[in-house]
């Protein structure tokens, strides 16, 4: 038996690529899963909460709350117009906007509900309801002092005079008592209305998630097995005939790219349709703009294929490959988990991937509902990398074409 | 029709081919014989436009051939050394597929598909996968679609390697039919007897040289002497076999890595003989084998080694 197993083991060993998936693969993943979970284990910096705050009320008081809560550990606010500020939320840049609205000051001083308001987007809802309770007992506490603040001022105004030094370190001290005993019982609500930037009827976040994720890592998986096929046509000698052939070697190459492109076209109308029949997705809400996002996922998914076939000497070896580069990039560009809870280093690692601007692009059409000019930009990039990629596989298809053939 | 001129190619610092020419005519069979590594396919894919050479040219037709040269390539066909056919297709499926690249109007690649599948014995499973075809079919279908365009040039690399004698002599009976046509066919075997069957000419290329070139009437005329008897035994300088056989059998005797090489008229005439008086001591041999009067002895003569041993 010992021999059997000491057998295999030599096999395995033999076999680099074996060992990579067996060994290097799992490593890698429980690495990324680690950082973008928040670093388990690891010393990762904390990414600070920005929230954006329109303050229309432009008081004393309104600007106290704002430092406030400026002063709150691993909180940025970030002041800015209601009207660019809810564009920014729509756009998804950034998550949660504050409205103090005018009569703030008022509000807090007669001890009426406070006209603040918290506008999300909804595919960040646990990172909003995380900035909502950071916001809140915060809000409680600044409100509470201002309020007992004020009582015990106009109580006894007559008395004292409230520039007196003993009298401020007197109030500071009752008001700190007074906020704590208000605030002890666990009554937290401020009346803060958390509300999303848009209407959610007829939007599932998670079905956009689900079907823009899965079609990009099916696709890279799909397209990379098409893509190095002009491996395969090595291993069944076949390329060394088509190369015979009065065709140019590049045309080759490129037709696989085409036939890659098609399929991989074809494969995401099957995905989209699927998930507008059977689960409801508004596929016909932009249907310029869907198609520009497919046609450049697309290709930069066809593309990825034509790199791999270049840089890889056999079918096996890129299917090893491929299938690392694929996990990886898919984990860091938001296929597998939400990019708004992974750090913020491994954020902006997620623009090396296809998956991050695909994603990106069928969020703004499907969620965001954003016009075609808006998602030009997601979908350039795509492009781009494609194109990046073609001259890449081009210089190493080149330099390895004859040595394929010998 | 077909011309190379100083062809030179390196590999990691290697010489796969020096300096090597040939000139073969307008309707000539011309075939390469040497051993593994001579050379013989580096220069099928140099003459086939698929690698550059370092130095040297290569013409066909008076044209320059580069593997960018497509106009010639219509003009030429290639067998390659493996079968490169697409075993989920069918024979004929593969025979269009590759008629398509040479821009023939649809009609007349099927007609060309139907006539070689026909010529190939084929005919009646044309339509089945390739994958279900025995290793002699398969071999008839990667001839037949280099056969598709019907060119005037045709270069092919080990076409009949490892089949069964049905299917070789039928593409040997292909193979004449287009030298009748007057199609020029440069041809690279492991198997002697194919050369005196079917070529005009043969070239014996070693070490990325040609070392003798001619009709296989000429090549024994020149180079053919004795037929030679290689004996190796168990034990290496077991025997004093030049001792042994000195004056007897009117034969010369060499020694060489081990081996010993008699030459003689008539190999099986004195090998009784020879064996009994090895026999006689006592001593085992390991490997016996004759070398016929023919391509084989020439090029034993001309290199100093079998093209089995290489």
């Amino acid at each position: 038996m010992w021999n059997i197993i000491r057998k295999d083991i030599r096999v395995l060993l033999n076999d680099w690529k074996a060992v990579l998936l067996t060994f290097l693969l799992p490593v890698i993943l429980v690495s990324l899963f680690a950082f973008a979970f928040g670093g388990a284990g690891i010393k990762t910096k904390a990414r600070p909460l920005t929230l954006l705050c329109a303050d229309q009320d432009s008081s004393s008081s309104s600007r106290a709350l704002m430092a406030g809560l400026d002063s709150i550990p691993g909180m940025h606010i970030k002041p800015l117009g209601a009207g660019p500020a809810r564009q920014h939320i729509e756009q998804g840049d950034q998550t949660a906007l504050l409205i103090i609205r005018h009569g703030f000051r008022d509000s807090l001083q007669h001890g009426n509900k406070l006209p603040l308001t918290i506008l999300y987007d909804p595919s960040r809802e646990i990172e909003a309801n995380l900035i909502k309770g950071l916001v809140a007992g915060n809000i409680m506490r600044f409100a509470l002092r201002e309020k007992i603040s004020v009582k015990i001022q106009q109580n006894l105004s007559g008395y004292f005079s409230p520039s007196d030094p003993a009298m401020q370190g007197i109030l500071t001290s009752k008001i700190g008592e007074a906020v704590r005993s208000e605030t002890s019982g666990g009554k937290t609500d401020t009346g803060i209305a958390l509300r999303p930037v848009f209407q959610e009827k007829d939007k599932n976040w998670g079905l956009i998630q689900a079907v823009a994720g899965i079609a990009v890592i099916m696709l890279l998986f799909s397209v990379t097995a098409r893509g190095s096929s002009l491996l395969t046509e090595h291993e069944s000698n076949t390329l060394k005939r088509l190369l015979i052939m009065p065709v140019s070697p590049y045309s080759l190459i490129f037709s696989k790219l085409w036939y890659a492109m098609i399929l991989s076209m074809v494969q995401l109308i099957v995905m989209f349709v699927f998930a507008w029949l059977v689960f409801g997705l508004n596929l016909l809400a932009n249907i310029p703009a869907t198609l520009l996002m497919m046609i450049a996922t697309a290709f930069a998914c066809s593309t990825f294929g034509m790199f791999i076939a270049s840089i890889c000497h056999s079918h096996k070896q890129a299917e090893i490959v491929s299938i690392i580069i694929i996990l990886v990039i898919s984990t860091i560009g938001g296929s597998m988990i939400p990019l708004y809870i992974m750090p913020e280093f491994m954020q902006k690692m997620a623009v090396f991937s296809i998956n991050y601007w695909s994603i990106q692009g069928f969020y703004d059409i499907f969620w965001r509902e954003l016009p075609v000019s808006q998602v030009f930009n997601d979908a350039m990039v795509l492009f781009l990398t494609g194109i990046v990629m073609i001259g890449v596989s081009l210089l190493f298809y080149r330099k390895n074409i004859h040595r394929l053939i010998h | 029709m077909i011309e190379a001129r100083n062809i030179t190619k390196s590999y990691n610092g290697r010489n796969a081919l020096d300096k090597v020419s040939l000139h073969i005519n307008k309707g000539a069979f011309y075939g390469l014989l040497g051993p593994n590594g001579a050379g013989k396919t580096t220069l099928i894919h140099i003459v086939a436009g698929l690698l550059p050479a370092d130095q040297g040219a290569v013409y066909v037709a008076g044209e320059k051939i580069t593997p960018a040269n497509r106009r010639l390539k219509h003009l030429t066909g290639v067998v390659p050394q493996e079968i490169a056919l697409y075993e989920d297709l069918s024979a004929l499926d593969n025979l269009l597929f590759w008629g398509r690249f040479y821009g023939l109007p649809k009609r007349e690649l099927k007609s060309n598909a139907m006539e070689l599948l026909e010529l190939s014995g084929l005919k009646d499973r044309g339509r089945q996968p390739v994958k279900k075809f025995s290793g002699g079919m398969k071999r008839r279908v990667n001839l037949a679609c280099t056969l598709i365009h019907k060119p005037p040039v045709l270069i092919m690399d080990e076409p009949t390697v490892g089949i069964d004698p049905q299917s070789r002599n039928l593409i040997y009976s292909i193979l004449k039919a287009y030298r009748n046509k007057g199609v020029t066919i440069l041809y690279t075997s492991h198997y002697l007897d194919e050369f005196e069957k079917l070529c005009d000419k043969t070239g014996i290329i070693d070490h990325g040289k040609i070392i003798a070139e001619g009709s296989i009437d000429e090549l024994k005329r020149r180079y053919a002497r004795d037929e030679v008897i290689v004996i190796e035994f168990e034990h290496k300088n077991a025997l004093n076999l030049p001792e042994m056989l000195k004056g007897k059998l009117g034969t010369s005797l060499e020694q060489k890595d081990g081996k010993f090489f008699i030459h003689c008229r008539n190999a099986h005439a004195i090998l009784p003989e020879i064996t009994q008086i090895i026999n006689d001591a006592g001593k085992k041999i390991r490997h016996l084998d004759i070398i016929h009067t023919g391509l084989e002895s020439i090029f034993f003569n001309l290199t100093g080694t079998s093209l089995r041993d290489k």
